[in-house]
């Protein structure tokens, strides 16, 4: 079953599901793929069935992940430079996808790189080794780029805890079989997801307000605006 | 510029390798994000014969958000107005990650076999569709002779 999934393009990225998850309709993408449209469409990208609103605390990854794999996963070349971000409590690794395009256009010299992570762009300037939003430039995180051993949080937001480890989710829900992802390979590591938005002046801005604005910038490009039509006009071209 | 990203990248790929019938999606050179569109106009349908321009723009957060596409060829059509605006729901509040440039232009395409007065753009025409259909697909096969045959 899970070989199956592993081959199967996401139907939003277009590419091999990455740290596939599964919402409650039952259709997998990648996880960084349902965390774009459970913030924005709060929908499935499939057949629209609602996603809960808490899903985020408690998304249903099939695969384990290994801090060891996560380098030797990416296909051609071997990755001998890791990029993170700075979350609270400490590094966060890119996945494996972005540190690749964060990797070629370093050492292509640029002097940033944008990239569309969860359904926002980002831009990650070089020159000051910073990530920030396109559409809001004072939500930002530090960046950095080493070697892949450093001591990381995760990856792209899914914390890695092995077996033994009793840490457990922040937000802890009644109902237990919630609680903690469960992972249809019975040995595999138990995956919490944590959400580590960037840091803001107000750190106690939560996440709901952050939502809150992520909706109202959205609402800035609406694309049913007459204005935001395409550059030419004239309806004719005779 | 920001690098294009990969689902763009193959969604281009796949519309050269394998186009869709009656649809030709082509980028523009200087911007891989905006594509020129030929879409035939149905059988059956009163815009047969016609050869329709559009555009299309993939936004900067696409597939997030839907792209933006807009008749350039005049068009005689109770969901599209006079400067090509198209109203489409695949467009607005329907749009899903997992639509793609090739399925949104099958549905503008399915568009011009079924129009549908009842949710009119183009208020005149939604109307004349109404009370006298026969003048209106007259009409309809008049625009397309006129500004949609003659290339």
């Amino acid at each position: 079953m899970n070989t199956n999934v592993k081959e199967q393009d996401c139907a939003v990225c277009l590419q091999k599901c990455h740290h596939p998850t599964q919402l409650p309709c039952g259709h997998i993408f990648c996880f960084l793929c349902v965390k774009g449209v459970a913030i924005q469409s709060k929908k499935c990208a499939m057949c629209r069935a609602q996603i809960p609103s808490d899903y985020l605390d408690h998304p249903v990854l099939l695969e384990k992940v290994l801090q060891q794999e996560i380098p030797n996963e990416n296909a051609s070349e071997e990755v001998e430079n890791q990029w993170y971000y700075e979350g609270r409590n400490g590094w966060w690794k890119y996945d494996e996808r972005s540190n690749a395009e964060l990797e070629s256009a370093f050492n292509a010299g640029d002097a940033d790189c944008a990239l569309l992570l969860a359904g926002a762009v980002y831009t990650i300037d070089f020159q000051n080794m910073i990530q920030f939003r396109r559409n809001d430039p004072t939500r930002r995180r530090r960046v950095r780029r080493d070697t892949p051993t450093l001591p990381a949080k995760g990856v792209a937001g899914i914390k890695n805890i092995g077996i033994g480890q009793s840490e457990q989710p922040k937000l802890n829900n009644e109902d237990h079989h919630d609680e903690v992802v469960t992972i249809s390979d019975p040995e595999s590591e138990v995956i919490i997801v944590e959400d580590d938005d960037e840091t803001t002046e107000d750190e106690n801005l939560n996440q709901s307000l952050d939502i809150v604005h992520v909706i109202s910038t959205l609402s800035l490009v609406d694309p049913d605006s007459p204005r935001t039509i395409l550059g030419n006009e004239s309806a004719d071209d005779t | 510029m920001a690098a294009l990203p990969r689902r763009i990248i193959k969604e281009t790929q796949r519309l050269m390798q394998e186009p869709v019938p009656g649809i030709s999606a082509v980028p523009s050179e200087t911007n891989a994000r905006y594509f020129h569109v030929i879409v035939t106009g149905p059988e059956d349908s009163p815009f047969e014969g016609g050869l329709f321009k559009l555009e299309l723009f993939l936004p900067e957060d696409y597939p997030m958000s839907a792209p933006k596409v807009r008749f350039i060829t005049k068009i005689y059509h109770p969901n599209i107005d006079r400067l090509g605006r198209i109203c489409l729901d695949i467009l607005k509040d329907k749009w899903s990650p997992a639509l793609q440039i090739r399925t949104v232009l099958l549905s503008i395409q399915a568009l011009l076999s079924a129009p549908n007065p009842d949710d009119p753009l183009a208020n005149d025409v939604a109307e004349l569709w109404k009370v006298n259909e026969g003048e209106a697909i007259r009409n309809a096969k008049e625009w397309t002779r006129r500004y949609a045959m003659d290339n």
